[in-house]
This record gives structure tokens, sequence and C-alpha cells, in this order.
């Protein structure tokens, strides 16, 4: 299934119209396996849109390509199964406000939730599923807490399980949605240094999207910087992730330092 | 008078199972208003039925399942909360139901029914019915455990999983609005809110594990249904009004239970 030569990402062009409104506008970028590529820029710039783009959510004109095919091509089996490459940990979760009288699951069983796609319509875990969402668990240090009720659980534990349940899914494509995001900052630099490892570790490509700077892996070989559904620039880090890109696209000076391997954005003064 | 017996204990035990699953699912989908919309269509369509001189129970499943398969997909492509969509849907089908009633000019007996409930006009063909409504649930249950416990836990990360969210999402509001309608009967269309509802209330009040807590909403539903029967059998209370104090009175002691709980807890770590 994996075609080493075939980009993960390749889109040309790519853009999305809702209600009058230009979300996306000629995205074109092309990302090569195992890449990890942090997309920033401010609220409202379209991130979010991008990564339900490349999951096959959005209808978006222009040429996509993601793991070798077109999301929009795809017949209800093929796209069921597409979705089964594709792991995607979004900001926010309706089971979330639905704590009190929502599903009664442990830990252990929502990181399960995530082998659901590949165990098969209708098929019940074999123990190899959940022998590795079991593994999963433990990578992101939550092994003693797979029986705990999962509401039970802190902000920082809940959005580690969701990690594990992502990686549980085995995808080639991994998909964050701020996911430090509403964290304190233990839990922000745990989540940070764990998503890196696990990226070295699966081999897989991982997409990113945060508006602060801190919660980016020093590791990312890829970044983009989207303003107004506009892909301003794509390139290396150390380039896009600038002082001068970043002030052009908040409109504002900032000031970036680099710490450990790790960019910190500040308000800027006026030359 | 035995026989009589058996069919009104039958009704019961499998009213009790369908309600008990239906209402795990509403609840666990935070649409617990959808079960009150769900009984009130099937009213609804039970009353014109009877006006028009038709069956009432199959004209009841339609109208049920008209509006269970109508209310995922409209309110999911209005961007509309299904629940004030049902809210909507709920007032509609009442209105409905007594528009019907006005235009027979007097209440029969079996309209009586569709809104208290009665076992006296409970036919083997119902228990039929009941028996055929549950065991397609069992099986669909077990069949597609994890797929429903995925879209129970949020459907949207289902779909992401890879799992058929929608069709899920869907066939459960319609096994639910045929496990609501299959009750209609029995316990009526104005009582049958508090067995769908108050069971899985209660049951959450007793554990946090998905298989305890599907097994708890079950118990309760079937001892509410039972209970219910038994208190109007001593009583001669209408069955309805006997489910639905039964039912409000279990989870009055599980919520008591669970408070009771927590204060021994606090205690010992004192």
């Amino acid at each position: 299934m994996v075609n080493e030569g075939i980009p993960a990402v390749d889109l040309q062009d790519v853009s999305l119209h809702r209600r009058h409104r230009t979300v996306l506008e000629a995205v074109s970028f092309s990302l090569p396996r195992g890449a990890f590529l942090a997309v920033v820029g401010p609220n409202g710039s379209g991130k979010t849109s991008l990564l339900h783009t490349l999951n096959g959510r959005l209808r978006v004109e222009g040429r996509l390509s993601v793991l070798g095919v077109d999301p929009r091509k795809l017949g209800w089996h093929e796209a069921a199964r597409f979705r089964t490459r594709v792991g995607v940990m979004p900001q926010t979760f309706a089971a979330a406000d639905n704590a009190e009288h929502g599903v009664p699951l442990s830990a252990l069983e929502v990181v399960e939730l995530g082998r659901t796609g590949r165990a098969g319509l209708g098929r019940a875990f074999r123990e190899n599923d959940r022998e590795i969402s079991a593994h999963w668990l433990e990578a992101v240090g939550l092994a003693r807490m797979a029986r705990r009720p999962f509401f039970a659980l802190s902000g920082g534990e809940q959005r580690r399980v969701h990690l594990a349940r992502v990686l549980a899914q085995e995808p080639e494509l991994v998909l964050l949605d701020e996911p430090a995001s509403q964290l304190d900052f233990g839990a922000q630099e745990d989540l940070v240094a764990m998503v890196e490892r696990v990226w070295r570790q699966t081999g897989a490509t991982f997409v990113m999207v945060s508006h602060e700077l801190h919660h980016l892996p020093p590791g990312v070989t890829h970044a983009g910087l989207l303003v107004h559904g506009r892909l301003q620039d794509f390139g290396a880090p150390a380039d896009i992730l600038s002082a001068r890109r970043l002030a052009a696209a908040y409109g504002r000076p900032i000031l970036v330092t680099v710490q450990h391997g790790r960019r910190v954005a500040t308000g800027g003064r006026d030359a | 008078m035995i026989v009589l017996e058996i069919k009104w204990w039958l009704a019961a035990l499998l009213g009790g199972a369908c309600c008990g699953l239906a209402g795990f699912y509403l609840v666990a989908l935070n649409l617990p208003f959808l079960g009150i919309c769900l009984a009130h269509a099937a009213m609804a369509g039970g009353v014109f039925a009877i006006a028009l001189g038709l069956p009432p129970l199959p004209c009841a499943v339609v109208a049920a399942l008209l509006v269970a398969a109508v209310l995922g997909p409209v309110a999911d492509r209005a961007r509309m909360a299904v629940n004030t969509l049902s809210g909507i849907l709920f007032s509609l089908t009442l209105g409905l139901s007594f528009l019907g009633i006005g235009l027979m000019g007097t209440a029969r007996s079996e309209v009586l029914a569709l809104l208290w409930g009665s076992l006296l006009l409970l036919r083997w063909w119902d228990i039929g019915a009941l028996v055929a409504v549950l065991a397609a649930g069992l099986v669909l249950a077990a069949i597609f455990s994890k797929e429903i416990k995925a879209v129970l836990f949020d459907r949207r990360l289902a779909w992401m999983n890879g799992v058929p969210a929608s069709a899920i999402f869907y066939g459960l509001l319609i096994w639910c609005g045929l496990a609501v309608t299959v009750n209609l009967q029995a316990v009526g269309g104005l009582m049958l809110y508090s067995l769908v509802v108050n069971p899985a209330a209660a049951a959450r009040q007793l554990t946090e594990r998905y298989d305890a807590a599907l097994g708890w909403t079950v118990a309760f539903a079937v001892a509410s249904a039972c209970g219910g029967l038994g208190l109007s059998l001593a009583a001669g209370w209408p069955t309805g009004a006997s489910i639905v104090i039964i039912s409000s009175a279990l989870f009055a002691v599980a919520a008591g239970a669970r408070l009771l709980r927590r204060e021994i807890r606090i205690g010992a770590q004192r």
C-alpha cells in the first residue's frame, strides 16, 4: 500500500469556497513521506479546513493527492478504508460536551476505538487489536490508567489518550489540530515531546496546525504559513517561521527566539 | 386468565428490555428528547389509524420510522441540533394526535390506550412484534458492537476512524423508533418516555463502565416494566402510570446510592 515514490500529500491550486467566503485559495504544496509539516497562521486562516481537506471531509476544487489517492474520487467503501490510513486528532471532541451522560468508556477502550475501522465492519476486535491499543497507551505513559474512566482523566491525560487512539489506528498520515491548546504548561510540554517522539518512532507523515510556535516540536521538517486561506510561505522552518514573515502574516511586529531548537514568538516593538 | 397474565408479563419483560436498550443509546447520544419525539410520532400514527379504521400498530410504526429516518439526515443537512428538531417534531406530532382525537369527536378506548397504555387491548400480535424488534436489536448490537460504541462515544471521531458513522447513527435512530413504537400499546405514548430515559439515567448513577451501564439500564427497564405491571395489577392503577412510578423510584434509589457512596468515600479519605 505504501509507495515511497509518491508524496504523502500533493496539493495543486486547492481552493474551498463556502457561503460566498473563500476558506482556502489556490493552496499548493507537496510533502514527502515521513515529513513533519507545521502549519501556522492566525485564527480563521483556514488551518482546520486544510486538515479536513486532507482527510477527505471537505469537497475542494483543484488537484489533490493524499497517500497517492484523491479522496474525492473514492466510493463509499474505499473512502472508509482511506480514512483508516489517516489518523486525525481534532481540536475539540463532541464527547467532552457529554461527559456526564456520555458513553462510559475506560482509557483503553477509547484507544481501542482507533482500531474500529482497521478491524473491519461487523468484525470483533482480535487479540492483535487489543495488544496494539495497549502498546500505544503505554507509549503515551498512561498504561497504569488503562481501566480508569476516560472522563475521570485530566484534560492533558485525555489528549494523550486521544493521541494513543490516533496511533493505534497505525496511520500513514497523522493530522493534529492544535493538540496542545487549552492545556497547562506541564501538559503542553509533555504533549509536544510525545508528538515528536511518536513521529520518529512511527515514521508516519505528520501535519500539525497551531497558532502557537512553542507548541511545535523542534524536529519539524517543513513549515507553512497560512493567511486568509492562502499558503503565503512554505519551506524549511528556519526560513518560514522567521520574525519578518510572521510579522507580515499577523500584521504586527513579532520577536522570535529559538530555545533548545523550539521557537517562541512574542510581541515585538515597532522599529 | 393465566394465559392473559402470561401475555402481560411477557409484554413487560420484552418491552422493558427494548426500552432499556433504546434508552441506553439515546442517553449516550445525548438525545433523550428524541425518545419522547418518537413516542409521540408513533402515537399520532396510531390515533390517525384508528380514526381512519386502519390497524394502529403498523401505522404507528410507519409514523415513528418516518420521524426517525427523517430526523437524522435533516438535522445533519440543516446543521441543526437533533434535540432542537426533536422538539419541533414533538410538538407537531402531539398536535396531530390531539387533532386526530378531536376529529373523531369522542375518545375511544383504543385511543386512550395509546395515550395511557392498556394491557387489556394487548394482542399476541403485539407480543410477536416485541420479540421481533428486541431480537433485531440484540443481533445488531452483537454484530456492530464496536461500531455502535464508537458512534455513541463521538460520531465524528468514528467517521474519521473509517466507521460508516452516519449509517450506524441513522440505523440506531430507526431501531429506537421501532422499540418505542412496539411498546406504545402497553405503556402509552405519554408515559413511554420515562421507561426510555429513567433506567439509563439510573444506571449512570451506579457505574462508569460501558458493559455494566448497558446491563444495569436493561435490568432497570425490565424491573420498571415488570414492577409497574405488578403494581398495576395489585392496586388497579393504570399500567403506564405505575411504570413511571417504579422507574422514577429506581432512579431516586440509584441517585441516593451514588450520593451515599460518595459520602462514604469522602469520609474514608478524612
